[in-house]
């Protein structure tokens, strides 16, 4: 059942990521801010969705459904949505040619992500907790 | 253009347009998806697997590191084997390649299981190993990257970029 749930999840994820990134590379000519993008979001729901399901923590175990929507949701769709292998190719590439550009690519997608995931816990404290 | 990732850029030009070969790539990274999500669920089970009670965070740590520098890898491979041109290929060959790269292996890697490994390590040891992560993580897949590239060449003969 929880395979089922991560292959639905990762094929939802990876399709939404696919078509933002496109959307980005037709756009803005460069598929670096649809990445960015999908990584930060990506960041920040996963500490919402953290939040929601820390309900349902039983000893460091998630207990009865609470299972099912942390493989579909975290490890099926935000696994999927976001992406290294992709980031990884478009720094080496930017590395190439444009050094500063490629610096300030990696800074803030760490940065942005890390902070993304801190507000996610944030937000999800206040809506769940709050 | 240099800066659209490699391979990925040509896409938007008409994939965008007509409906058919849209949904037809649509459809190859689903699948691919869900294969590569599939996979770093198995490959996160087998270092649970192998991993002793008091000391699994350490172990997801390293199962993410893994499955972003494989898939990483992976990536620098069906990249070099496309080529960086900016040139269309068949839609046969285009949906192959975005079956493997967008679908395959980028839900193999997760952005977000590293960022949770970051804040995991921060909170479980010290700020200082957090950044020796990142720095490994980044590094690591560079290479890998690299590597992909490399031995793409060194197997075909063939000048890749």
């Amino acid at each position: 059942m929880s395979w089922i749930l991560v292959a639905l999840g990762g094929a939802l994820g990876s399709v939404l990521r696919f078509w933002l990134t496109r959307l980005s590379a037709w756009r803005c000519g460069t598929s670096m801010y649809g990445t960015l993008l999908v990584n930060v979001l990506g960041a920040l729901l996963l500490g919402v969705v953290m939040v929601a399901l820390s309900f349902n923590l039983d000893e460091f175990e998630l207990a009865g459904s609470a299972r099912h929507y942390f493989s579909f949701f975290e490890v099926g769709f935000l696994g999927g949505f976001t992406t290294f292998a992709t980031f990884a190719l478009e720094l080496r590439t930017l590395l190439q040619s444009r050094f500063w550009v490629a610096m300030s690519y990696l800074i803030s997608s760490v940065l942005l992500t890390v902070i993304g995931l801190i507000l996610g816990y944030i937000i999800g404290g206040v809506w769940f907790y709050g | 253009m240099a800066i659209s990732l490699a391979g990925f850029g040509s896409m938007a030009n008409f994939s965008m347009r007509s409906g058919f070969i849209f949904w037809r790539f649509t459809l190859a990274v689903a699948i691919g998806g869900a294969l590569g999500a599939v996979l770093r669920e198995a490959s996160g089970q087998l270092f649970l697997l192998a991993s002793r009670e008091e000391n699994q965070f350490v172990y997801f740590t390293f199962a993410t590191l893994t499955v972003n520098i494989l898939g990483s890898f992976g990536l620098g491979l069906v990249v070099a084997k496309r080529g960086l041109t900016e040139e269309r290929l068949s839609i046969k060959m285009e949906t192959g390649f975005l079956f493997l790269s967008a679908g395959v292996f980028s839900a193999l890697t997760s952005f977000s299981a590293f960022t949770y490994q970051i804040m995991n390590v921060w909170v479980e040891f010290q700020a200082i190993y957090s950044l020796v992560y990142i720095a490994g993580s980044i590094i690591f897949g560079l290479l890998a990257v690299g590597c992909g590239f490399w031995f793409y060449r060194w197997r075909t003969g063939s000048p890749t970029a």
